[in-house]
């Protein structure tokens, strides 16, 4: 009998779904308050408990390789469309006003799509400020290559402008090994050059 | 909330194994074997026929979810589908989750 309780305990443990489990958890801190509230500023209680689910993924998320972290938070997210709160916010969400949204995305599709400018707008320039703000100077010259590197190959429509020039004439042809380059030089000029170019 | 627009739209520019409309964007791109985020971008920056591709494909989603039966349904099952495919792997790999949700949860007002 002990063993069909250790085997029934193992199936219970393999078969419970972490990142689900907390996606309701942080659905259900919002749930308490009411809808109402949701919409309104947050109370201490919710604050505090949506804090802890974020603490609990942190914990989860602990000694997890990136495949890992991966799967996590993308079963974790799937959990969240799967909530309650996802169905309470769809359902305050008028259907036209939904169809309306999705025929202006295919409306901008048709119009001024430009994968190039989003990617420009919403990913490298977050990165970059990331980066700048860490002060690194690995980070750093990594930045400034990288930046580099992607006026040279796709020709983004913002430019390192004079600054460029200027570093081509100053470097050259050394320019070979960007990163050892930019490491050795001085952190307040990678800085700005990080900053000009992101 | 820039984000989860940016999940969002690439979670659209995603790729996988199985045949689900959502999967072909996946093609699109192109991805390899432990490409990193950072790289998929910028490879997907430089070429106009990807750009193309995506465009093209995330019409045909849209359109897909218009017209379902029940597309508030339709969208959750869409966002599903593609959380499951490579492309979203390798864009989860790079983000943090802790992060994301830290910046998410802001910008909704959930925490002051």
């Amino acid at each position: 009998m002990k063993y069909y309780l250790y085997i029934a305990l193992l199936f219970l443990f393999a078969c419970a779904n972490k990142p689900k489990d907390l996606a309701d958890k942080a659905c259900d801190c919002v749930k308490s308050e009411g809808m109402n509230t949701m919409m309104g500023k947050p109370s201490n209680k919710m604050e505090k408990c949506l804090k802890g689910v974020v603490g609990d993924v942190k914990r989860e998320l602990k000694g997890k390789n990136k495949r890992e972290k991966s799967l996590f938070a993308r079963e974790f997210l799937k959990g969240v469309i799967d909530s309650d709160c996802s169905n309470m916010v769809l359902q305050f969400l008028p259907e036209k006003q939904l169809l309306k949204s999705l025929e202006d995305i295919s409306a901008s599709l048709d119009e001024d799509f430009n994968l190039e400018r989003l990617i420009e707008n919403y990913t490298l320039k977050n990165i970059g400020s990331q980066t700048i703000k860490t002060q690194d100077k690995n980070s750093l010259s990594e930045l400034v290559c990288d930046c580099l590197e992607l006026e040279k190959d796709i020709q983004l429509e913002k430019s390192l402008g004079t600054s460029q020039q200027k570093i081509k004439d100053t470097y050259g042809s050394k320019m070979y090994d960007c990163e050892t380059l930019f490491k050795s030089e001085d952190p307040k000029l990678l800085k700005s050059l990080a900053e000009e170019c992101y | 909330m820039r984000n989860l627009l940016l999940f969002i739209i690439f979670a659209f520019a995603s790729c996988s194994t199985d045949n689900k409309e959502e999967n072909a964007l996946c093609d699109c791109l192109e991805i390899e074997e432990g490409q990193k985020f950072e790289s998929l971008m910028k490879k997907t920056a430089a070429n106009q026929s990807t750009q193309n591709c995506v465009r093209s494909k995330l019409s045909s989603i849209i359109k897909k979810i218009k017209s379902a039966e029940d597309p508030k349904t339709a969208l959750k099952e869409s966002m599903k589908n593609l959380l499951d495919t490579e492309c979203a792997d390798v864009i989860f790999q790079e983000i943090s989750l802790e992060e994301f949700l830290n910046s998410e949860l802001n910008s909704m007002g959930f925490l002051k």
